[in-house]
């Protein structure tokens, strides 16, 4: 069990090694992957191109559950610390972690706008805390008539998106844009439902279950059917689109607003799809013995047998299913102190398992110089309370060099080759390279502070 | 000096934030403390289930349960037991060569007054010794005829020879098949006529004396009639297992109201017998008790050929059954003897050399008991609860809900005491009032349930008892309604239901 519960550790822990810092990336205009948070986001560049890999790659881990220090602290009861992380989870409780690489991404301003372009590849894992399975593991059935196991959702995908998106500047002011997604999925997996029960009593136990994981792709890889040619292992016959909008509207010299809805779309899933289903009740009042019976000894063998039959595991192949993504809304308030010093508060929300998720942030924004701009932010996330993250570009030539990464507090001891347990909540990277171009640089001769210095002018 | 303070603004971000010490360590202190509520066992049991009708249980019309035990043929007699002819005293006759046949009367010998008036003997012989003082050369023949005797429908006569030159000759007859008319023609008893004389005097001398001695011997009868005499025969003893399941395990207290022990008797001898069985029990503890039965007559057959058979019954009028059956005995000896003719001087008896006396036993056990604090016990010599080296005291609370339906008549009180065989301590034990006795009308019988619904909380010294246990003894006492003052009958339809359900809060290493 302890190992088990190290290698679930370390591995919740290797997500961090890949990060997406969206808060951060959200006001973090000065590079083109902000358009992936917000299409309306105004753009310094002029045209830029990201390579494919170099391009761009992300990842991301968020455990809202607890930390290393919140279950493992030196000089602590371990013990009362499991029971109080237990008992502060709550349905919006969970670990997601996922990764996306950029395959190929241009775009280029236009008269009145831009246009973008890019085709990436993502995977995401979300998982909800079992909080009811895990207060019975850790309580048990003692004091609690009715246990419900149903705040438990899992899903994971892999899908490549190509997207294009346009900008359109309407006015001086106002700037709109929509993002078109084409998706292909490799696999997925999600629990459609989740409805386990067990009623204690003195005189029963009575366990229900309803549940229905739905896959695609994975029995390919459980049946050794993985299709060897690319073109079939890379694009399925999994196809969904989605839209992105935006908007950016310009509140006067000093203030700016945003918003943008993400992902609002969905996948039909069609190839090599497997559903898992456990359907049954069983009624347990004890180990059923006839005293007038000399050979009782087979009634816990029956007892194995009636369980196995009542929440027997059905394999349904063939079921197609379509699936929507997670869809998130992001909100943003710039406040520009100046030409250089900008602090923005950002709201995002997602939407998983019939729960709404919220973050908050607040961040600074500096622009030292056109080439060389820096962001750092203090977010609360799904909960959690101790993010911070610090984002740079640096624009080298036509080398634009980007990094954002959240809560780097032990980096330095890493640094110095110490091995440490990151004590975090959340960790986010983002990472990469993109020629860019932004023109000639728009002289201001009064030296008043830009409206928006560092996004092009509306023309 | 602004981006002096910006730097210090990062990094200060960065690093100012307390930073924990983590202790990989505590991993090892995990545990997790469960509090469990299962049930564990309904059980149930029909009395109709358990107790089938077979070579041991009998149902009632009325659906009453009986034990019946039977040994078809626990002993049994015969011929020889009942009429044995001793060997005759030896009779002397003086023969007188030239004078005339003596006709003598000689009486049949027999013990215990037997007066035979015929019978027909299977085997023996007529031992004969044949003496005279002077030799005569061509050897002489002597008669000896049995006057109310025949030997396949002839008279009994036969000739001894006394050979040339002898002065003696010791000799003998065998008389199987003799059959002998002891009654004389119906004017006596035991009456044997004898003629002895002269058959062929050769050259012997005249009034030459010849003495002649006879005796009979070994005669074994085929069939008799007559008054066999008042004597007593022994009973062979031996010995059986009365091995009732179920009532075998209780160790005390257990009173069986209207018992019946039924001596099948089956009599094809003409023969009034006068029976002392002496039935002794054992019980587990090797406690002999006795039955203390009084004496019972088997009927004579009413003549040759037929065939009498009778029940005597044995129960607590004529005997000390309840008390011998309450000390719950596991094997019983049997001897004693019976009487012959008891108290009679004359009677018709007769007997045939197939005649036989075969006593059979039926033990009838109607289930009509009281119970006064009966005892079952149990010791259960494997029990550990043992989880490991590492998880010592791993229960932390413990408490047992029961819920019963009990149709049968009797209290059920269980106590289980935790032993540790090793020092041979008790380490503590519970009490568990597992059952209460359904009321019963005015016959024993239940008329309804009783439903019980408790639990037994275990205190810190009972768990620790429990885990530190590697034995335990279980002791069952049972009351019969009322305390153990009624008597209860059982019937096929009782039955009861027990559930058990256990809380526990567990404390365990992960």
């Amino acid at each position: 069990m302890k190992k088990a519960f190290i290698i679930l550790f370390v591995l919740v822990v290797g997500f961090s090694a890949h990060a997406q810092s969206d808060l951060l990336l959200y006001n973090f205009s000065g590079i083109p992957q902000n358009f992936s948070v917000n299409p309306a986001s105004p753009q310094q560049t002029k045209w830029y191109i990201s390579l494919p890999a170099i391009g761009g790659v992300s990842s991301y881990f968020h455990n809202s559950g607890f930390k290393p220090s919140d279950l493992l602290e030196a000089g602590t009861d371990v013990n009362e610390n499991l029971d109080n992380i237990i008992n502060g989870l709550n349905e919006r409780s969970q670990i997601t972690a996922g990764n996306s690489i950029n395959l190929l991404g241009f775009g280029f301003q236009t008269k009145k706008g831009f246009v973008n372009f890019k085709v990436e590849q993502r995977t995401d894992v979300r998982f909800q805390y079992p909080i009811d399975l895990l207060k019975f593991v850790q309580s048990g059935n003692g004091s609690d008539d009715v246990l419900n196991f149903n705040s438990f959702n899992v899903e994971a995908l892999t899908v490549t998106t190509a997207a294009v998106g346009y900008q359109h500047a309407i006015t001086e002011r106002l700037r709109v844009a929509a993002t078109f997604k084409y998706l292909i999925g490799q696999s997925h997996a999600y629990t459609e439902r989740v409805n386990a029960s067990l009623y204690s009593s003195q005189d029963s136990l009575r366990a229900d279950a309803d549940i229905l994981v739905r896959t695609s792709g994975v029995s390919a890889v459980i049946d050794d059917a993985i299709p060897f040619d690319i073109p079939s292992f890379a694009l399925p016959d999994n196809s969904g689109m989605a839209f992105d909008f935006g908007i950016y509207y310009k509140l006067g010299k000093k203030f700016d607003f945003s918003a943008s809805v993400l992902d609002i779309g969905s996948i039909n899933w069609k190839t090599a799809n497997r559903d898992y289903e456990i359907k049954g009740s069983y009624t347990f009042e004890g180990v059923e013995i006839d005293l007038g019976d000399d050979d009782n000894g087979s009634a816990a063998t029956a007892l194995g047998d009636s369980l196995s039959e009542a929440f027997k595991l059905n394999e349904i192949d063939g079921n197609s299913y379509s699936r929507r993504l997670m869809p998130r809304v992001f909100a943003g308030l710039d406040w520009n102190l100046n030409e250089k010093n900008t602090i923005g508060l950002v709201y995002h929300t997602r939407y998983w398992g019939d729960t709404w998720f919220h973050d908050y942030s607040v961040n600074y924004h500096l622009r030292l110089a056109r080439m060389f701009q820096i962001m750092m932010n203090y977010s609360i996330v799904n909960e959690t309370y101790d993010n911070i993250g610090l984002g740079f570009d640096l624009k080298l030539g036509p080398l634009q060099v980007f990094l954002l990464a959240d809560n780097l507090y032990d980096i330095d001891r890493i640094a110095q080759g110490q091995t440490v347990v990151p004590d975090i909540n959340s960790f986010n990277l983002h990472i990469g390279v993109n020629f860019t171009f932004y023109g000639k640089r728009e002289k201001n001769k009064d030296k008043k502070p830009a409206e928006n210095p560092v996004a092009p002018k509306a023309s | 000096m602004k981006r002096f303070l910006l730097s210090v603004l990062i990094l200060g971000s960065l690093f100012a934030c307390e930073r924990k010490e983590i202790d990989l360590d505590l991993l090892d202190d995990l545990a997790a403390g469960p509090e469990l509520l299962v049930p564990v066992v309904k059980a149930k049991l029909d009395l109709s289930d358990f107790v089938q009708e077979d070579s041991l249980f009998t149902i009632d019309p009325d659906s009453g349960i009986r034990v019946v035990y039977v040994e078809d043929s626990l002993f049994g007699f015969s011929l020889i037991d009942f009429l044995n002819i001793p060997d005759q005293n030896p009779t002397s006759f003086t023969i007188i060569n030239g004078a005339p046949d003596l006709d003598v009367d000689l009486g049949l010998g027999t013990i215990a007054g037997a007066e035979l008036s015929s019978a027909e003997f299977d085997a023996g012989y007529l031992k004969y010794t044949v003496t005279t003082d002077t030799f005569v050369s061509s050897g002489t023949d002597l008669k000896l005829v049995i006057k109310n005797a025949t030997i396949g429908g002839t008279q009994f006569s036969n000739t001894i020879n006394l050979p040339a030159n002898n002065l003696s000759i010791t000799d003998s007859i065998d008389l199987s098949g003799l059959t002998f008319d002891f009654s004389n023609g119906g004017t006596a008893v035991n009456f044997m006529g004898l003629i002895v004389g002269m058959e062929n005097a050769g050259t012997a001398k005249a009034n030459q004396l010849f003495n002649l001695e006879v005796q009979f011997k070994s005669l074994i009868p085929n069939n008799a009639q007559g008054f066999f005499g008042e004597r007593v025969v022994n009973i062979p003893s031996g010995s059986f297992q009365f091995d009732i399941s179920g009532v075998s395990e209780f160790v005390d207290g257990f009173r069986l109201e209207n018992p019946k022990i039924t001596l099948k008797t089956r009599s094809t001898v003409g023969l009034g017998l006068d029976i002392a069985p002496d039935f002794d029990g054992i019980n587990k503890e090797g406690t002999i008790t006795s039955l203390d039965a009084n004496p019972l007559i088997i009927q004579p057959a009413p003549a040759i050929g037929q065939t009498v058979t009778s029940d005597l019954v044995i129960d607590k009028s004529n005997s000390a059954i309840v008390d011998f059956l309450e000390a719950l005995p596991n094997e019983m000896l049997y001897s004693g003897e019976v009487t012959l003719n008891k108290g009679l001087t004359t009677a018709n008896n007769f007997i045939e050399s197939n005649s036989t006396v075969e006593i059979g036993l039926e033990i009838d056990l109607p289930l009509e008991l009281s119970a006064k604090n009966m005892k079952i016990e149990e010791t259960i010599s494997d029990f550990s609860l043992d989880a490991g080296e590492e998880q010592t005291d791993f229960i932390e609370k413990l408490t047992l809900y029961f819920k019963t339906t009990n149709g049968f008549p009797f209290d059920v009180d269980v106590n289980v005491t935790f032993l540790d065989t090793i020092t041979g301590d008790s380490l503590q034990g519970v009490a568990i009032p597992l059952l209460i006795a359904a009321p019963v009308d005015n016959v024993g019988r239940s008329i309804s349930s009783s439903v019980s619904d408790f639990e037994i909380s275990f205190t810190s010294d009972q768990i620790d008892g429990l885990l530190d246990a590697n034995a335990l003894k279980i002791e069952a006492k049972l009351n019969s309604t009322d305390n153990g003052d009624k008597v209860v009958k059982m019937f096929t339809d009782y039955g009861l239901e027990l559930q058990m359900a256990v809380r526990t809060k567990l404390f365990y290493g992960l």
